[in-house]
This record gives C-alpha cells, sequence and structure tokens, in this order.
C-alpha cells in the first residue's frame, strides 16, 4: 500500500471532491483557506502546518483549519508521495504578459509591445521563481513531492468587469498562440521545480479554453459573477469536482508512470 | 539715474538667494513658464538622469506615455536590464540632440542609420540601443524587425505627447564616417567593432546642439502643434571622455554646451521651459551631498528634491498611497470547509 499525503489550500477541495479509493493507494488530504496556507511552515517532527504561536486577529484561519482537518498540522512521515495543490501558479501574470504583448513564434496580433523569445523566457522564468515552493519541500529524499498549481480563472471572469479581469479581456479576444504561451511558461516552471527536484503537473489541456481559461463548466457551485455586482471579483477561481477528476487523472497517470509506484 | 540693480528681487542677489540660503534648501530656483498637469500626456527621453525624473514623475501619478509596455507582473529589474520601463519607449540613452533628431527622421522613414546591425560572439545588436538585449539577439533580421517595430511606437508616442520632456547629456558622440549616422555608444563597446576608418569622434559644438534641437522641435510641430518641451541638462559628469583633455575638463565643457544651447533654446522658443535640474544638484550649496560615493550618480535624494522643486512651483500635490481591495478570503473558506466537513 503506498501512501499519498495531499495538502493545499482551498484548491484542495476539488480534488479531494473527485477521489476515489484507488487499489494500491491510501489517501490523506489536509487543506487550509490561503491566507493559512501562506502561513504553514515545516515544524518540528516532520510536520507541516501553522505553528502553535498565537498571532493576533489568525483565530479565525486557525479555527477553520482545525474544523476542516481536525487539527492545524500534518505529519509528513511514512509517505511516498506528498501532492501540493493549489497556489504556486502565475496564470494571471502571463495572462498580463501575453495579452500586451507579441513574442516571435508565439503570438503575434499587433500588440504595443514585440517581446523577443528570449526575454519572454526570462520573464516565465522569473515568474516560475516567484512561485517556488518553501525550501523544506525541495530535494525530499523521503518522499516524492509533485505540484499541482491552481486552475487558471474560469471563463465566467470574461463577465465581470473588475480590472483584474481585464488582461483576460485582452487574451479572450484574440487568443492566438495564448496556449502556447502558457505552455512555455509551464516548460518553464517544470524545469525549475525538476532544480528542486519537484515532479510538476501542469492544468490540463482539456480543462482550459484557447485563451488558457479554465472552461466554465468547471467552475465551483456558486462561483461566478453575480448579477448587478459584476464590478466585483466575485469567484471565478475554484472549480468543481469535474475538475478535481481531470487531476486525480493526471496525477494516477503520473502515478502509473513512476516505475516505484 | 539709480543702479540698475536696484529694486531687483532678493533671487537676483547671490548673497540673498545662495549664500544666506540653508544648506540642501532649493530655493527659488524654477518659476515654471507654462502649466504642468497630470492630464498631459508626457514623453521623456534623454540621458540617464532623465529615467530618474520619468520615473519620479510617474510615480507622482502624471501621464507618462509608455508605448512598450510590459504589465507590471514582469520585474522591473528584468524589465529595466531590457530597457523597458526607462523612457516612453524603447529607446535607451539618448544622449544627444542628434541622436534624439536622427531617430525621429528613422521613425518617419526619413533615413536609414548606417551598420544598423552590430554583432557580437555570434549574436546580434541594435547599433542605435545595443545594452537593451544584453544577450543580444539570435540573428540581424530579429534586430531589424524589432527596430521596425520599435519605430512604430516611437513615432506614434512622440506625434501623440503634450509635453516633451528632453534631458540633454552629452555633447561627444561616435558617428559614421561617411553618413553621419550617431551611435548612443562607441562601437565595441557593448558590441560591435571599433574600426578608425569606419567610425570617428565627434564633439559637438553650441551651434550644432542647437541646430539638432531646433530640426527636432520644427519637424515634430508639423505633426503635432500642441506639444511643448521641458528641457533640463544632466547633472551627471561624463564618464569617460574620448576628447584628450581631462575627464573633468571635457564635463565642464559638456555641460557648458548643454546649458548654453538649454538658454538659447528658452530665449527663443516659448513652448520650451527649461528646468534646473542641474543647478539644483550641483550647487554648492549642497555641498556635493546629492552625489553618490563615486562623486557621479545622483542619489535618490537629489531626484527626490528636484522632484519637489519641480512639483511645489507648479503647485502639484504628492500621491496618496492606494490599498489593494481583498475580498478573496471569505469563498476560500467555504470552498475548503464545504468539501473538508463531508
Amino acid at each position: 500500500m503506498k501512501n499519498l499525503l495531499f495538502i493545499g489550500n482551498s484548491h484542495l477541495a476539488a480534488v479531494r471532491a473527485a477521489w476515489q479509493a484507488v487499489p494500491g493507494y491510501e489517501a490523506e488530504f489536509f487543506g487550509a483557506p490561503q491566507r493559512a496556507w501562506l502561513r504553514m511552515t515545516h515544524l518540528p517532527g516532520n510536520a507541516f502546518g501553522l505553528s502553535n504561536e498565537n498571532e493576533a486577529g489568525f483565530a479565525r484561519q486557525r479555527k477553520i483549519t482545525e474544523e476542516a482537518n481536525g487539527k492545524a498540522a500534518v505529519c509528513l512521515s511514512g509517505r511516498d508521495v506528498i501532492v501540493l495543490v493549489g497556489g504556486m501558479s502565475a496564470a494571471e501574470e502571463v495572462a498580463a504578459v501575453l495579452a500586451t504583448c507579441d513574442i516571435p513564434g508565439i503570438r503575434q496580433t499587433g500588440a504595443a509591445t514585440l517581446l523577443s523569445p528570449e526575454l519572454f523566457a526570462k520573464i516565465c522564468a522569473a515568474l516560475a521563481q516567484g512561485v517556488a515552493p518553501l525550501p523544506g519541500w525541495h530535494h525530499r529524499t523521503d518522499a516524492r513531492v509533485l505540484m499541482l498549481p491552481s486552475a487558471a480563472s474560469a471563463d465566467t471572469c470574461l463577465g465581470s468587469t473588475n480590472a483584474a479581469f481585464q488582461p483576460w479581456h485582452r487574451l479572450a479576444a484574440n487568443p492566438t498562440g495564448a496556449l502556447a504561451g502558457f505552455a512555455a511558461y509551464d516548460a518553464a516552471l517544470g524545469q525549475m521545480l525538476k532544480g528542486l527536484g519537484i515532479d510538476y503537473l501542469a492544468q490540463a489541456p482539456q480543462t482550459r479554453t484557447t485563451a488558457g481559461l479554465t472552461a466554465g463548466a468547471l467552475l465551483a457551485e456558486g462561483g461566478g459573477v453575480t448579477k448587478g455586482q459584476e464590478q466585483r471579483r466575485g469567484d471565478h477561481s475554484h472549480m468543481n469536482p469535474t475538475y478535481g477528476a481531470a487531476c486525480v487523472g493526471q496525477i494516477l497517470g503520473w502515478l502509473s508512470s513512476q516505475t516505484q509506484y | 539715474m539709480p543702479s540698475p540693480y536696484d529694486g531687483l528681487p532678493p533671487t537676483a542677489y547671490w548673497k540673498f538667494a545662495v549664500a544666506d540660503r540653508a544648506p540642501l534648501d532649493p530655493g527659488a530656483l524654477y518659476v515654471p513658464r507654462f502649466a504642468i498637469t497630470r492630464r498631459q500626456r508626457i514623453v521623456t527621453a534623454g540621458s540617464c538622469f532623465a529615467q530618474a525624473i520619468g520615473r519620479a514623475l510617474k510615480q507622482c501619478g502624471f501621464r507618462i506615455i509608455d508605448a512598450e509596455p510590459l504589465p507590471d507582473v514582469v520585474p522591473d529589474a528584468l524589465a529595466q536590464d531590457h530597457g523597458y520601463r526607462l523612457y516612453s519607449a524603447r529607446y535607451g540613452n539618448i544622449y544627444t540632440a542628434a541622436q534624439l533628431l536622427q531617430l525621429y527622421d528613422e521613425a518617419c522613414g526619413r533615413l536609414s542609420p548606417a551598420d544598423p546591425v552590430w554583432q557580437k560572439a555570434g549574436r546580434f545588436y541594435d547599433a542605435q540601443r545595443p545594452g537593451l538585449d544584453p544577450d543580444g539577439l539570435p540573428s540581424p533580421e530579429d534586430v531589424l524587425r524589432h527596430r521596425a517595430h520599435h519605430l512604430t511606437r516611437v513615432k506614434e508616442a512622440f506625434e501623440s505627447a503634450d509635453l516633451f520632456v528632453f534631458t540633454f547629456g552629452l555633447t561627444e558622440a561616435w558617428v559614421h564616417r561617411t553618413s553621419g549616422t550617431v551611435y548612443p555608444t562607441a562601437p565595441g563597446t557593448i558590441a560591435g567593432t571599433y574600426d578608425p576608418d569606419t567610425y570617428a569622434f565627434k564633439n559637438f559644438d553650441v551651434i550644432e546642439v542647437l541646430d539638432a534641437f531646433r530640426s527636432f522641435v520644427k519637424r515634430l510641430r508639423r505633426v503635432n502643434r500642441r506639444v511643448r518641451f521641458l528641457i533640463t541638462v544632466s547633472p551627471v559628469p561624463l564618464t569617460a571622455t574620448a576628447s584628450g583633455q581631462h575627464v573633468e575638463v571635457a564635463t565642464a565643457y559638456s555641460k557648458a554646451v548643454l546649458r548654453a544651447a538649454c538658454g538659447r533654446l528658452y530665449a527663443e522658443d516659448d513652448r520650451i521651459d527649461y528646468f534646473p535640474s542641474y543647478e539644483l544638484i550641483t550647487s554648492t550649496n549642497n555641498r556635493g551631498v546629492y552625489f553618490e560615493a563615486n562623486k557621479r550618480s545622483v542619489t535618490a535624494s537629489g531626484v527626490a528634491q528636484a522632484m519637489k522643486l519641480f512639483l511645489d512651483a507648479h503647485k502639484i500635490e504628492a500621491l496618496a498611497p492606494t490599498t489593494a481591495e481583498d475580498d478573496d478570503d471569505l469563498r476560500c473558506e467555504e470552498a475548503l470547509l464545504e468539501q473538508f466537513a463531508r
């Protein structure tokens, strides 16, 4: 029996919803809201989670983490594979670059900025560095570490007038080469993670539109634009179990490709 | 008859205007000739000190045209290493008036610079901005394609500006002997190869500086009648001179020529204003504190003082910082609890 530990922020919910018992594997899920997730750290005793420091104004985040998991930290010992889910994505940033720039060989739309492929590669590498997991996940010898980033925003964000989604609006208006641009970023991120001893699964292609957004049908219930509140951000980032199933499929495919698993 | 010096304001007398002024007090060095507002579209160009001016204006909320933008997500260091976010287009430092005129003429299709592509270690560089792609590009065709795109953006930026801010930096340049093409750096410094039969050193005099800038103004006004100019002289000394003189003597000559040209331009054209950043930074009243330890680079406090003088003179208040919205937390908690509570 191989032991899998899934750790992540709220994006872990979709994966957990889709995970079915798989013969030969036992799985534990440990999730936390984003604010708590960002404060989690590697703790003594080979654990990961929230430290016991009583941080003012943080009681609610700790309470939610404990309600969801029955604990505020999880033991990493005895795991064969640790899957980091959620966050660690620069899809929005890459979208902003692609929406602003033409890149020879990738995207030609008459944009104001003509970016050399060499500089685009450097930008992708810099964005990848910005989402690198904590050092405690690097080069682990006790377990393989696999990373699944958050999904890109769902295309329901195109119904929002919030400025945060302007790059996606521009990209969706002319998606030429967008997926090639995201693929270049994923390659840069994968390469960076490989150097840290971490495997990477980019967002499944079948879940994305030609602009690189996640298909709206995969958005979790309750998300999208609220009528009359189009100027607000809304939730276009949490996905449903169908999306989670695509992630599970990727994970199982990765597991089966690893000879030791 | 009373003396013509009787009744002049205190700013006319060194004793009152400088000797009695508190150290670092910029005094009343600048009286704007025309109003500059945050609504105007501003182009910035010039020597490296112009980068500091452009950045400060942008931070103060002025509409600095960025004709070749990169989104904020690209780190500043990376963007600026490649010539983005330095000026209104990706032209790098324009040290001389001749280079400015040549750039605009090229953008308008009136000339083609000689030797447009330089080479180094199998990579290719734009000779008019060789430092902007630190690793060069794979082929001459790539360089020319990027240059053609850049020129369309330059033309659009220049011709849509309400205000053109230009900082005169140098009189020394390297030129192509037969065509007169001006280069921003000596061939062989960043890329290219120095061939004395092809390239020559040139130290522009005041007449040449005036002619070049006047020509630029005249040509731009043909298509952009509303544009006004704010000119400055960079207080940054020469990093090196090829004139054969001591670098300090060469610097004094260069700055004197540029300052004289600015004085003449100001006198003859009421749509050109002069901002005395050179005088502010180099004033003996500052005891040199606005220069870094290398006695050349201007400190951040020097730039800030220059911008304060500018804003105060134009009666423009600095912007208050803004705060970002954060309304995602609740949804994150809901999504998690809903699934994990099962």
